[in-house]
């Protein structure tokens, strides 16, 4: 019976130690944890855009790759230094990095959020910080935490961000993302970390440094005299570092703002049918108008346009059906295509279409109006001869008949 | 025969049969899969009017006008927009007549009627065929009808027409031949 006894207690003391092991010891979190996003192929760019890409009078310096799709190599102007390589078009490493970041933007934006944005100085613990409508964050934000920790900062709209972004402890740039809406701008001198992926335009405006890396999935991105690096990324240890119950039971309280995610900030692929151009017209030698079609729930536009088709040099947001392009190259017809677009997201564009065409030839030369030709000479010669032969007999004749008289 | 030396027999030929097989559905796949591209046009052939001539490519001159071939022989095709074959519009043009009224490789294009055929030549030694739908009269100028229409594949031929303008140094009309491809 003793023994008995004892194998039960023991079973017991078994099971308490087992459930400490599951219940207890993983402490459940306050807050859904953060996670990175894989960014695939775009993890090597550190610029990456659709259409196009500028960097404006200073020379910006890039540690990684640059890339733009569908947007090709003329779309990529200005001095640029660069520490890796050059993606363009469709096709290539840059389409599939394009892919990659739209899955990651997907991710990020599907992330549960863990309440607003703070005021500076602003120090979130790690986690997933969210603003629904348009954003402007002035000051500092400090990052502390531990090597594998995550911060996911979502903004629905347009973010402008004009201050700096701290990393202390084992905080790492790697581990910070930042999924905006629609436009982004990083202010002057500001000293930005993280891997920004935004539906529209970036601007980096002059001086402003980023430790990570910059994506536009569907428009351009601008700099001025900007360093793009990293992400740093430093070497974790082999032990993995034990959390401990503050860091992963409260959340800072310095949080304020909108405490949810909205549909807003998603922006889902476009389904609608794609247009086609239904008339053009050059107007003179710099301006071609078109109109296009047809009406599926939709009147935003994107208008696409270069010299030779495939080479998308210019594009224009139209809302409506019809267009006029101007300050074209000098009687150049031109090669067009038209994309859905919600300022959010855009659908497919339509087939591209050469429009503007030249004048009809000028094929045809002057008739030697003055030269005439030889059978004519001939003929003629031959009537004038048989004329003057004709005459002269008829004189001949009309001597005769007087002398005889 | 003996019996292991059937079945290895049987296997072979188990083998042979697939890998026959294997090579008929790759060789099919790849038959699928083959993007034609088409070629530059090198030559125009037009039987009913006697034309058969080289093809020059040409661009834009400076004052809007498709540029016109540089000799009255040649015909001359519009390098900007489709080929020959391709979807679009395919613009090719021909003089009238010459510098010495000679006649020009489109001085008989306005005998041509519907269902007349035209063939192209490309580098690629591929022959593609079109048949006339319509002529047209023009006055000179911007026509996107011409060059622009996308909704299948064709191909334009242009030359002039009308009565000669001293001043402008131009016939007054420009007689455009319409024609879609032969599937």
């Amino acid at each position: 019976m003793k023994i008995l006894n004892k194998i039960t207690k023991f079973i017991v003391l078994l099971l308490i130690v087992t459930m400490q092991f599951v219940f207890i010891l993983p402490i459940p979190k306050a807050y859904a944890d953060a996670t990175s996003p894989n960014l695939g192929n775009a993890a090597s760019f550190s610029i990456l855009a659709g259409l196009s890409t500028s960097a404006a009078g200073a020379v910006t310096t890039i540690s990684g790759n640059l890339g733009l799709s569908p947007g090709l190599a003329v779309s990529r102007t200005g001095p640029w230094t660069m520490g890796g390589s050059e993606y363009f078009g469709t096709g290539g490493l840059s389409q599939n990095a394009q892919a990659d970041a739209l899955s990651a933007f997907n991710n990020l934006a599907g992330q549960s959020s863990n309440g607003g944005w703070g005021t500076s100085p602003w120090s979130p613990v790690p986690g997933v910080w969210t603003v629904a409508s348009d954003t402007s964050f002035t000051g500092t934000v400090t990052l502390s935490g531990d090597y594998d920790d995550v911060w996911v900062f979502q903004v629905g709209r347009d973010m402008t961000f004009s201050g700096t972004v701290s990393l202390t402890g084992n905080a790492q740039a790697c581990h910070v993302f930042w999924q905006i809406g629609r436009d982004t701008t990083i202010a002057s001198g500001s000293s930005f970390v993280g891997t920004l992926i935004a539906s529209r335009d970036v601007t980096l405006v002059s001086g402003a440094t980023v430790n990570g890396r910059i994506i536009s999935l569907n428009s351009s991105i601008t700099t001025d005299g900007n360093t793009i690096s990293g992400p740093s990324c430093a070497s974790s240890p082999t032990a993995t570092p034990t959390p401990t119950s503050t860091s992963d039971s409260t959340l800072s309280s310095g949080s304020g703002g909108s405490s949810s995610t909205n549909g807003e900030k998603f922006c889902p692929m476009l389904n609608y049918i794609s247009p086609t151009i239904i008339e053009s017209r050059r107007i003179n030698e710099n301006s071609i108008s078109l109109n296009w079609g047809p009406y599926s729930g939709i009147n935003t536009f994107i208008v696409q346009y270069g010299l030779e088709n495939g080479k998308w040099i210019y594009s224009t947001n139209v809302t409506g059906f019809s267009t006029t392009l101007n300050a074209l190259p000098s009687n150049q017809p031109i090669w067009v295509r038209i994309g859905v677009s919600d300022n959010c997201s855009l659908g497919n564009f339509g087939e591209s279409k050469l429009i503007g065409g030249p004048s009809l030839p000028n094929t045809g030369l002057a008739p030697h109006q003055d030269k005439i030709p030889w059978h004519i000479q001939v003929g003629i010669s031959a009537g004038i001869l048989v004329s003057l032969i004709l005459i002269q007999r008829k004189y001949r004749f009309s001597s005769k008949h007087e002398t005889s008289r | 025969m003996k019996p292991h030396v059937k079945q290895l027999l049987l296997k072979l030929v188990f083998v042979t049969v697939s890998l026959l097989i294997l090579f008929n559905l790759n060789l099919a796949a790849s038959k699928k899969t083959t993007a034609i591209t088409q070629g530059f046009p090198i030559r125009l052939v037009i039987p009913i009017i006697n034309v058969d001539a080289p093809i020059q490519q040409l661009g834009v001159i400076t004052n809007g006008e498709m540029d016109a071939p540089s000799n009255a022989a040649d015909a001359g095709w519009f390098k900007l927009g489709s080929r020959p074959g391709e979807k679009g519009s395919a613009v090719i043009a021909g003089h009238f007549n010459g510098i010495n009224d000679e006649v020009g490789v489109f001085f008989n294009l306005y005998l041509l009627k519907k269902g007349d055929k035209i063939y192209i030549k490309d580098d690629k030694g591929r022959t593609i065929a079109f048949v006339v739908r319509e002529s047209r009269i023009y006055d000179p100028g911007y026509a996107d009808s011409v060059f622009s229409r996308n909704d299948g594949t064709y191909l334009n031929l242009i030359t002039c027409d009308g009565v000669w303008d001293g001043v402008k140094k131009s016939y007054s009309k420009r007689l455009v031949v319409f024609a879609d491809i032969i599937d």
